[in-house]
């Protein structure tokens, strides 16, 4: 069964989150371990599988494509020309952080670490403003999705590209804020 | 009731408690004294053969402190080499046991952390058992959410050696959400619970729906906790001894001193001013400072922040915002101090719900899970997550996860692995947990052997699959695709040798080369005093006139002197120079830091 079935779906590329979610959470209550219902042991890890699949929009088109039959799936390869600056923005900041943090753990008076922290802050700072602008990418993105045509294959490989790398450096980012946080 | 109760624990850092579902109801069991909190105290007095288990064991900790073992929560499934200098500070004697994990000793006793443990959970059944007046062989024990296999590992065998089937290890966050949301009847109701207790800390977010909580996301740290800070504020109270009375104070003096530290802090959680006096503490030396809740802020501040991250991650993992959440929850004890309360507001941006009493939240949820899986609550579950991520060692160091962190337990993923060379007999893979890059950086669970058919390369197919269990604690399967064989596998525990050898490395270098030794220290510790002296003068011309004359002053002075000491080439001096105009810089350093608060607040237009 593929994550389509065992949710009782028809393969689409675009899904309602809160169908979807509330499906989740009526099937798991059956499926978990502790209720009484439930006999296959693996039916609750299959369905956890299933909705992470579902839930993260690039995964799931993938997965329709494949269902489609369309044998080409875009492998993630340069990245696409409109998404080059917010690539070179994030390597550098992501670089900076780096050797600020580096820093920081060498760091061993007050003065020291005071001195880092200003440069903590600003980075942080800079960090949340990629991070906004990614998420709203991210949802002009889903916008796209929701209003594509199931039938335009070129279109929905290049989201899964773009989302492919949104989803990394949004992971990235979040990434070096926590480690930023003193 | 005929079938056979479980009781549901809390097995805490400082305090334990015990309870059963009664009638429909959570009820926490109390002891003969009506006291539900028992102290996770155990102690071996001198001369007796007795143990002592819980307030009777705290209360022979000032005369024979190295005889009485608390806090040991934090060294469960603990290798020794992993200690911090300061963990490995205590009144009691630690070492390692033949395998590298922690264990204590107690004159010519060994303990490990499960077998104390494990002390204080038969006290707890032994309780149970008298209130139902019946035998109780099945449990759910809580444990922190952050906690790694090993720790749960641990848990678990504690329960076991005190004669428990374990049915469910419980993070103790979720526990809490389950006494706070069970009986509301709410649905997509979002609430984290911030819980900080004795010895660890946690936030969890929760999505609350009728008939399930889910855990969305959870992370912690579970090394950090109210016994911190009383450390931090006992190492003030130690500091304010005159030397000569520091010299002559004993282990019973210490200990009387860290007992005041934690009453004083308990008691600052209501008064703003309070006097810690110890009659006769040394000799005729009566000891007494006044306390400003101010001034416990200041030592506790520093260990508080180091919560905020963890908000964040979490608020991150689950994918919300704070102003998405419902309700922030306050579990542990230590939520009680008001600066807690207070950082937490400003960081949720709203007003913390402190409805639950902090001591008993984790206790009454662990009972209602052990409802759950009785029978006696029906049409409820919960789905918990896995803290860490688990993966393993791939060439080169680094670390492949395989089971992302914050993901629904149980789950499983499986890899695939094959022979890389002609006849390749067998390969050693690492199984790691954490959230780290570097394979060496994360916690090491074990290692395990596949063994290969031979053949030419490529051709040997195995598959791993791992498996973590409703409790978050992990089994794996191998499987031959050729042969079509399947087994369980234990992992091989890695024992650290490399601290001993490292030390040895040194040791022999030192030998061979003191002089160069000391000459590359010397080098070294010039460099910092350079950069020290460095980054002073650019402060100092950063901050002009808005520093205060006397502060200037006496920053100047110890730059002027640590320069002085870098014309000669004594070590000792230097350091010490160093510090002093460390210490002396400090208000400068909160100066600097103030202004960089301003400036992102600038930055982001809300100044």
């Amino acid at each position: 069964m593929n994550a389509f079935q065992i949710f009782g779906l028809d393969p689409t590329p675009w899904l309602d989150q809160e169908t979807l979610r509330e499906r989740y959470l009526q099937l798991s209550s059956q499926l978990h371990p502790d209720a009484a219902t439930s006999d296959d042991p693996n039916s609750f890890t299959q369905l956890q599988t299933a909705y992470q699949l579902l839930c993260t929009d690039r995964l799931r088109v993938r997965l329709f494509l494949e269902i489609l039959g369309e044998a080409e799936l875009p492998t993630v390869g340069a990245v696409p020309s409109h998404l080059a600056d917010f690539f070179m923005k994030t390597g550098g900041l992501i670089a900076a952080a780096d050797r600020l943090l580096k820093q920081r753990a060498e760091a061993e008076s007050f003065l020291e670490k005071a001195s880092l922290q200003a440069e903590a802050l600003e980075k942080s700072d800079a960090l949340q403003n990629l991070l906004t602008e990614f998420l709203s990418t991210r949802t002009q993105l889903q916008g796209t999705l929701q209003t594509a045509s199931p039938k335009d294959v070129d279109l929905l490989k290049t989201i899964i590209i773009e989302l492919s790398y949104l989803d990394r450096w949004i992971e990235q980012v979040q990434e070096k804020m926590f480690l930023l946080v003193d | 009731m005929t079938t056979e109760p479980i009781i549901g624990i809390d097995l805490g850092t400082t305090n334990s408690l015990v309870g059963v579902m009664d009638a429909g109801f959570s009820v926490l069991i109390p002891d003969a004294n009506g006291q539900r909190l028992l102290p996770s105290v155990v102690a071996w007095p001198k001369g007796g053969s007795k143990t002592l288990v819980g307030a009777e064991a705290r209360r022979v900790r000032a005369q024979t402190p190295e005889r009485v073992l608390s806090s040991v929560k934090r060294f469960m499934g603990r290798r020794y080499s992993d200690l911090s200098v300061a963990e490995k500070k205590q009144d009691y004697q630690l070492v390692a046991d033949e395998k590298g994990m922690v264990a204590m000793r107690v004159g010519e006793l060994t303990f490990s952390p499960q077998q104390v443990a494990a002390f204080v959970l038969q006290e707890l059944k032994g309780r149970a058992e008298h209130y139902l007046e019946r035998e109780v062989h099945r449990a759910v024990i809580t444990v922190p959410a952050y906690f790694n296999d090993a720790q749960r590992q641990a848990t678990k065998e504690a329960g076991e050696l005190a004669g428990l089937e374990v049915l469910r290890i419980l993070s103790e966050p979720t526990a809490a959400a389950l006494a706070y949301g069970l009986d509301r009847q709410e649905t997509h109701t979002k609430i984290a619970v911030y819980d900080l207790g004795g010895g660890t800390f946690d936030l969890s977010i929760l999505e609350l729906n009728e008939g399930v909580f889910q855990v969305l996301a959870t992370s912690g740290d579970t090394f950090l906790g109210g016994d911190d800070i009383d450390l931090a504020l006992y190492d003030f109270l130690w500091g304010q001894l005159p030397v000569e009375q520091q010299l002559e104070a004993g282990p019973s003096v210490r200990i009387r001193l860290k007992e005041e530290a934690e009453s004083a802090k308990i008691r600052l959680s209501t008064y703003d001013e309070v006097i810690c006096e110890i009659p006769f503490l040394i000799g005729s030396y009566h000891f007494r400072v006044v306390l400003s809740r101010s001034g416990l802020e200041e030592l506790a501040r520093p260990l508080i922040e180091r919560t905020r991250r963890h908000c964040l991650r979490a608020l991150q993992d689950a994918g919300l915002k704070q102003e998405d959440l419902n309700q922030v929850i306050l579990v542990g004890g230590q939520t009680r101090m008001p600066l807690v309360r207070a950082l937490v507001k400003e960081w949720f941006k709203r007003e913390p719900h402190v409805g639950l009493d902090p001591d008993e939240a984790v206790a009454k949820g662990a009972v209602m899970q052990a409802g759950i899986l009785s029978g006696a609550i029906v049409d409820m579950v919960l789905l918990d997550v896995t803290p860490l991520s688990l993966g393993i060692e791939t060439f080169g160091g680094l670390m492949n996860v395989i089971i992302p962190r914050n993901s629904t337990i149980p789950t499983k993923a499986g890899e695939m692995f094959t022979n890389a060379v002609d006849d390749q007999r067998s390969m050693k893979i690492c199984v790691l947990q954490g959230e780290r890059e570097l394979a060496k950086d994360n916690w090491m669970l074990g290692e395990l052997d596949l063994e290969f058919q031979p053949g030419p390369r490529s051709s040997a197919r195995v598959g791993v699959q791992f498996e973590l269990d409703v409790n978050g604690i992990l089994h794996v399967l191998v499987r031959d695709t050729a042969t079509g064989q399947e087994k369980q596998v234990e992992m091989r525990s890695v024992v650290d040798v490399t601290d001993e050898k490292v030390e040895q490395m040194v040791s022999e270098s030192v030998d061979h080369a003191l002089e160069d030794m000391q000459e590359r220290r010397w080098i070294e510790t010039e460099q910092k005093a350079k950069r020290l002296a460095e980054l002073t003068r650019k402060a100092l011309q950063q901050t002009g006139a808005e520093l205060e004359k006397a502060i200037r002053l006496n920053v100047e002075q110890a730059l002027s002197h640590l320069g002085q000491k870098m014309q000669h080439k004594n070590l000792g001096e230097l350091k010490q120079a160093m510090q002093d105009l460390d210490q002396a810089s400090k208000p400068l350093a909160e100066h600097l830091m103030n202004q960089a608060v301003e400036a992102s607040l600038q930055r982001k237009g809300l100044l």
